[in-house]
Parts: C-alpha cells; sequence; structure tokens
C-alpha cells in the first residue's frame, strides 16, 4: 500500500519503522519446533483432536456414536435394569438402600420446612430480601470490576 | 537430505522473521515463542506444499499474524466484560477524525541505540495501539482491513495508528513535541 503523500507522520513511521531489523528467534526455538513435532506425531490417533483423524476414523466415528448410544440406551440399560429386578436384594444392598431412602426422606422433609416458613414470610419482605441480595452482588461486581481496571491501568 | 534436514534449515531460514512478526504483533518474547512454535508444526503439517520455497516466506507471516491474532481475540474475549467498560484513550473511537501533523517530518538513519530503543517503545504501545501499527506498517493491511481484522470500527484504527506513531516520534525526536505533534 502507498503511503499517503499528504501525511509527512506516516512518512516518517514507515521510513523509521523499515529501519528496524529483524529479531533474532531464540537458539532453542528450533529444537523445541522439533520436539513438539515429534511429541505430536507419538500421540495415537484418537488421542490427537477429531478434526486432525483420517477421514475414515472420522466417518466410522459418526456411525458408531450413535450406535453405541442405541447400544447403551436401548439395549443394554433396559437389560440392566431387568436383571436388577430379578435378582434377589442382599442384606448389605437392603440396608444401603434402607439408609438412602432415610437421607431422602431427610432432604425432602427439610425442604418442605422451608418452603412452608417462605410461605409464611410476607411478599414484601422476601422483595426486599432479594434487593438486598442484588445490591451486593452489583456492588462485588462493581468493586470487582474498578479493582481489575485499576490493576490493568499502565498495560 | 532428508525431509527433517530440509524442515531445519528452512525453519533456520524463516525463524527470525516468524518470530519478529509474533513478538511485534504480541509484544511478549514467551507468547512470541509459542506462535512461532505453533507456525513451524503447522509449516511441517504442510510440509510437501510449501517446501518447494515458491511463497513459504508469505504462507509463514500469514500463518504466524493469524496465529497472534486469534490468541490476541482469546484473550480479549476472556476479560471482554472487563475491557468493555470504555477506557479513557478509548474517548475517539468511531469518530472520523482528521489529524493536524506537522508540514514536515526528517527521517533519519538510527543508529542501534535507537534502533533498539524503537523495538522496546514499540512492544510498551498500549496493545491496540500497538497491534493496529504493527498491521499497518509491518503487514501491509489497509485501515479498513484492519478495523475488519480487529474488529473494532474505521475510527478507531486510525486513532490508534496515529497515537501509536506520535508516542514513537516523541521517543525519538523529543523536541517533536514543540513542533505541536
Amino acid at each position: 500500500m502507498m503511503p499517503k503523500q499528504n501525511d509527512p507522520l506516516e512518512s516518517w513511521a514507515r521510513e523509521t519503522l523499515r529501519q528496524i531489523p529483524d529479531r533474532r528467534a531464540p537458539a532453542a526455538l528450533s529444537r523445541r519446533v522439533m520436539a513438539e513435532i515429534q511429541r505430536r506425531a507419538a500421540t495415537p490417533w484418537y488421542a490427537r483432536p477429531w478434526l486432525e483423524w483420517n477421514p475414515a476414523a472420522k466417518a466410522g466415528s459418526l456411525v458408531a456414536l450413535p450406535a453405541l448410544g442405541y447400544g447403551l440406551w436401548g439395549v443394554a440399560l433396559p437389560a440392566l435394569r431387568e436383571a436388577i429386578g430379578a435378582a434377589p436384594i442382599t442384606r448389605e444392598a437392603a440396608s444401603t438402600l434402607g439408609a438412602a431412602s432415610v437421607m431422602g426422606e431427610a432432604a425432602l422433609s427439610v425442604g418442605r420446612a422451608g418452603w412452608l416458613t417462605l410461605s409464611q414470610v410476607q411478599p414484601l419482605y422476601l422483595a426486599c430480601l432479594a434487593g438486598a441480595f442484588a445490591v451486593a452482588w452489583i456492588s462485588t461486581l462493581t468493586l470487582g470490576t474498578a479493582a481489575w481496571r485499576l490493576a490493568r491501568r499502565n498495560d | 537430505m532428508s525431509d527433517s534436514d530440509q524442515f531445519e534449515a528452512f525453519m533456520a531460514a524463516y525463524q527470525d522473521m516468524v518470530y519478529s512478526t509474533a513478538f511485534r504483533l504480541l509484544g511478549n518474547e514467551a507468547e512470541a515463542q509459542d506462535v512461532a512454535q505453533e507456525t513451524f508444526v503447522r509449516a511441517w503439517k504442510h510440509w510437501d506444499e510449501i517446501k518447494d520455497g515458491q511463497g513459504s516466506g508469505g504462507w509463514l507471516k500469514t500463518v504466524a499474524r493469524n496465529l497472534c491474532l486469534n490468541h490476541l481475540e482469546r484473550y480479549r474475549a476472556r476479560w471482554k466484560f472487563f475491557t468493555d467498560l470504555r477506557r479513557d484513550d478509548d474517548e475517539d473511537e468511531g469518530r472520523e477524525v482528521e489529524f493536524a501533523a506537522p508540514e514536515t517530518l526528517e527521517s533519519t538513519l538510527l543508529n542501534a541505540d535507537q534502533k533498539e530503543m524503537l523495538e522496546e517503545a514499540i512492544a510498551k504501545l498500549p496493545k491496540d495501539q500497538r497491534v493496529a501499527l504493527v498491521l499497518y506498517h509491518y503487514e501491509d493491511l489497509d485501515y479498513a482491513d484492519i478495523a475488519v481484522r480487529l474488529k473494532v470500527s474505521l475510527g478507531k484504527v486510525k486513532t490508534d495508528i496515529f497515537r501509536a506513531r506520535q508516542a514513537l516520534l516523541k521517543k525519538l525526536q523529543p523536541q517533536a513535541e514543540a513542533l505541536g505533534v
């Protein structure tokens, strides 16, 4: 692109910046590059990004994934459920299921109690609480942003 | 000569150019090394196409530039929330301005110290100014292309480049301030 004839600052910059030679690359750069090339070459094809797979592997994966999904959800899972349903429950399993059931009931009760308490509070108080939370959240965000900008002011 | 030997010779010939392109755009040695490394790894992947040498320098420069711009874009997107808040030096964004400049400016031959000082000054310019200046003066993109590549307004590109030139001029010619530049 030709410089504008009427812009001396642009011409000055163009002529001056051209005088700066290329910076010398670090001596270790070529070793780094060759090591990285070897590392990537040693990576098995399936561990590379999908876009780098060969076309046959890509096509195969596109067919295999839905088939795998269907196999898991459509066949294996129902079969597993059926097998579990038919199997006799052992004492340990029954005890684990019982404990889980008690914990579930307890969590449900706490939730019900919380809901009952909230429903007793007047909507105005709830709105005030939500407002206070929003103000606190916005203040934190604003202060954080201001601190961030202050810290990066000279970048 | 094996492909690997040829490639190493190719790298030796172009590594300064690739590294300089990355360093000028990023202003950071470690990031410039990472970009230079990735550029040559990609060159190795396309070695069959570029080993004949026709246009390989241009290919490398383009790949290095694009990697740098992608890197800067990722960084910008990551901190978009914070940097989107207007900064003091963004006042002129989007506004086309005609800049006052002195009638004449003499460009002189730089000595080694001045070249080093100028290189350092470019690296220390604010990122927006540095990237726009380098794309214009070293990568030969025009204002409109730069605006598109950086996803900013034409006015901001002009302002950034003008301010970058001013900063460099003041660094080299302190008397320029007296000229009203």
